[in-house]
């Protein structure tokens, strides 16, 4: 019987120089735990980019167990295409409502 | 909870940009304090209208960092900074025991700094038990972790947790800080808490480095800073007599202005 693995979301604040595309940041956040955990690390994230707000903020999807793996290597992430960039862990939360709720005010220009 | 990271660079010393930005970006990342380490060679009043802009949003701490070449050069540098700066910090810069030997065994340090791969290699349990018992703290810096990588970032982590582990099983108290030179190397207090745990230690005691150990440092500064201070531990306290004088005067200086009047 398969065991529903149990899913956390992150709600992510860029802070950023220049423009960063959907894909950009996608293959960057991938490129940075890949090159920390390695491969077979990167494969028990679950990561998924679930939305997206350009240049300001993002949500990732992942699994519990690598949490703490996916919050280190978005710390150590310096750089998207070159341009210099910060994205800062706002929350984290069970469902994408309850971190909306509780974390979007957190975001000035995200309207609710 | 209040978060503090002693030891960002602005553009006063090596660091890229002005202390004003280094200081919005830390307020903005929920930072309520901050040191400077710029004031080697800078006087502090050259952060004096910045500290009084910034006070009520932000704690702004001067903070110099000595890596001299022997114990003698580090003990001519704290006589030298010793009543300038608010927090001093020293470093080896090399695998050189001996300074920090000297270091921890002085009471006008107040942070032993490990930051290169070098520094990390040369202290070892009884040298943290040792600034356990003179109350130094121990500055362990994650700029390594952000700006190296691969090889020399899996170097630097495995050095580093090494010591770690010992400074946990001595009990030293240690800070963790972000040694950023630009406001792109910043971190948010809980990316800087999940960067320790690259290091192995544990989510407590890494929040504890950014707020309950600074906060010790803080209170020791601000106690020093008491001119009724003698030396750390050590203050005069008014005897009831003097107090009882002291009330008289305070009574009598308001009448002999209205007699003025």
């Amino acid at each position: 019987m398969d065991i529903k693995e149990r899913q956390r979301y992150l709600l992510i604040k860029i802070i950023n120089e220049g423009d960063i595309e959907e894909q950009q940041l996608i293959r960057a956040i991938w490129r940075n735990i890949s090159s920390l955990y390695g491969e077979y690390g990167t494969s028990r994230t679950g990561l998924w980019l679930i939305e997206y707000e350009k240049n300001k903020y993002g949500i990732l999807r992942t699994n519990t167990e690598a949490l703490q793996m996916v919050r280190t290597s978005l710390a150590v992430m310096r750089q998207i295409e070159g341009n210099n960039c910060i994205l800062v862990v706002e929350g984290v939360s069970g469902t994408i409502e309850a971190l909306k709720k509780k974390h979007f005010a957190k975001i000035p220009t995200v309207n609710q | 909870m209040k978060f503090y990271d002693l030891g960002i660079k602005s553009s006063l010393s090596r660091g890229q940009d002005q202390p004003e930005v280094m200081l919005d970006w830390a307020i903005e990342l929920g930072y309520s304090g901050v040191a400077l380490a710029d004031f080697e060679d800078v006087s502090p009043k050259a952060l004096k209208q910045v500290r009084k802009e910034y006070s009520p949003k932000c704690n702004i701490f001067t903070r110099a960092t000595i890596i001299p070449k022997s114990a003698d050069a580090m003990k001519r540098s704290l006589k030298e900074l010793h009543n300038t700066v608010d927090i001093i910090a020293v470093r080896s810069g090399s695998a050189e025991k001996n300074i920090y030997v000297n270091a921890i065994l002085d009471k006008r340090v107040d942070i032993i700094s490990l930051s290169e791969l070098s520094e990390f290699n040369c202290l070892d349990y009884s040298h943290f038990k040792m600034a356990k018992e003179n109350g130094v703290i121990i500055e362990i810096s994650t700029c390594d972790l952000i700006l190296k990588e691969r090889f020399q970032r899996s170097k630097s982590i495995r050095l580093m947790y090494k010591n770690c582990e010992q400074i946990i099983r001595a009990n030293a108290p240690f800070i963790i800080s972000s040694g950023a030179e630009s406001k792109w190397e910043l971190r948010a207090p809980k990316e800087l808490i999940a960067l320790a745990g690259l290091i192995k230690i544990p989510e407590k005691q890494a929040t504890c480095a950014l707020s309950n150990y600074p906060e010790m440092l803080i209170q020791k500064i601000r106690m020093m800073r008491d001119p009724n201070c003698i030396m750390a531990g050590v203050r005069v306290v008014p005897s009831e007599e003097e107090e009882k004088v002291g009330d008289t005067k305070d009574t009598r200086e308001p009448e002999g202005d209205l007699d003025g009047y």
